[in-house]
């Protein structure tokens, strides 16, 4: 039985070990090659766009271990009345796991190779900006009422 | 191309710490007689069974013949926002200690 439990638990740490080698090949991935597009050229020009991305990634998992179902595969009292009891019957065990992620992705600029040079156009994100503009400025409007309003 | 990429950190090795930051370049792109190497930085936050990630674009690394020019990327967007937020506890701040101050005298 304590063998038994030992293979499992050995298992379920190996499990445990690939899925975060998978998780760390998944996010390694995540580098320059998520970072900037493949080069798209368009007469004498070629561009590369360049984003900022994150996200993250987990998974857990658990296990227990325990008599098997009370009253069914060890009647109260069964022991005491001297009934043998089959003690392969007894255990139970029973385990799960699950995980989730997320990423997100911004586009930063534009990178434009051309006769004249290279460029990096920036890109501006207007509605990032405007929630930015409205939290700050609808903070700071709250503050004034709360101290004008004090007077 | 000896050099472009002397500065570039070892994936491998920072694979292993709970918090890596590293920098990376993607494969040159030839565009003409110029070659454009991209370079990226990551954050890595490795807790436990989760893995979090952030990776941003530096800079470019532009190649005419001669050495590498460096022309940095800014984040237009983020400026804007920190400088947004940066004015507002500015104001804010004035705001508090004005109100703090009036509150002391009365």
């Amino acid at each position: 039985m304590s063998e038994q439990v030992d293979d499992f638990l050995e298992s379920v740490e190996r499990q445990s070990e690939d899925r975060s080698r998978s998780l760390e090949r998944l996010f390694s991935a995540a580098d320059a090659e998520k970072v900037f597009s493949q080069p798209f050229t368009s007469g004498e020009y070629t561009v590369i766009t360049a984003a900022e991305v994150g996200g993250g990634g987990g998974f857990g998992s658990g296990m227990g271990f325990g008599p098997g179902r009370t009253g069914l595969d060890h009647p109260a009292g069964a022991e005491e009345a001297g009934a043998s009891v089959d003690s392969s019957r007894l255990a139970g065990a029973g385990g799960g796991g699950g995980g989730g992620g997320g990423s997100m992705g911004r586009p930063v600029a534009a990178i434009v190779v051309g006769p004249d040079g290279v460029e990096v156009k920036p890109l501006f994100d207007l509605t990032k900006i405007g929630l930015a503009a409205l939290t700050a400025f609808g903070g700071l409007a709250v503050l004034a009422v709360k101290t004008l309003g004090k007077r | 191309m000896p050099g472009i990429n002397g500065d570039m950190d070892d994936p491998g090795e920072s694979r292993r710490r709970t918090l890596s930051m590293t920098t990376v370049a993607s494969p040159a792109i030839e565009a003409g007689a110029v070659t454009v190497v991209p370079v990226c930085r990551t954050v890595v936050l490795r807790l436990g069974p989760a893995v979090f990630f952030w990776a941003r674009p530096k800079e470019i690394r532009v190649v005419r013949g001669g050495p590498a020019e460096r022309v940095p990327i800014i984040d237009m967007t983020r400026s804007v926002q920190a400088a947004l937020f940066a004015i507002a506890a500015v104001c804010g701040g004035f705001l508090a200690f004005r109100a703090w101050g009036k509150e002391k005298t009365s």
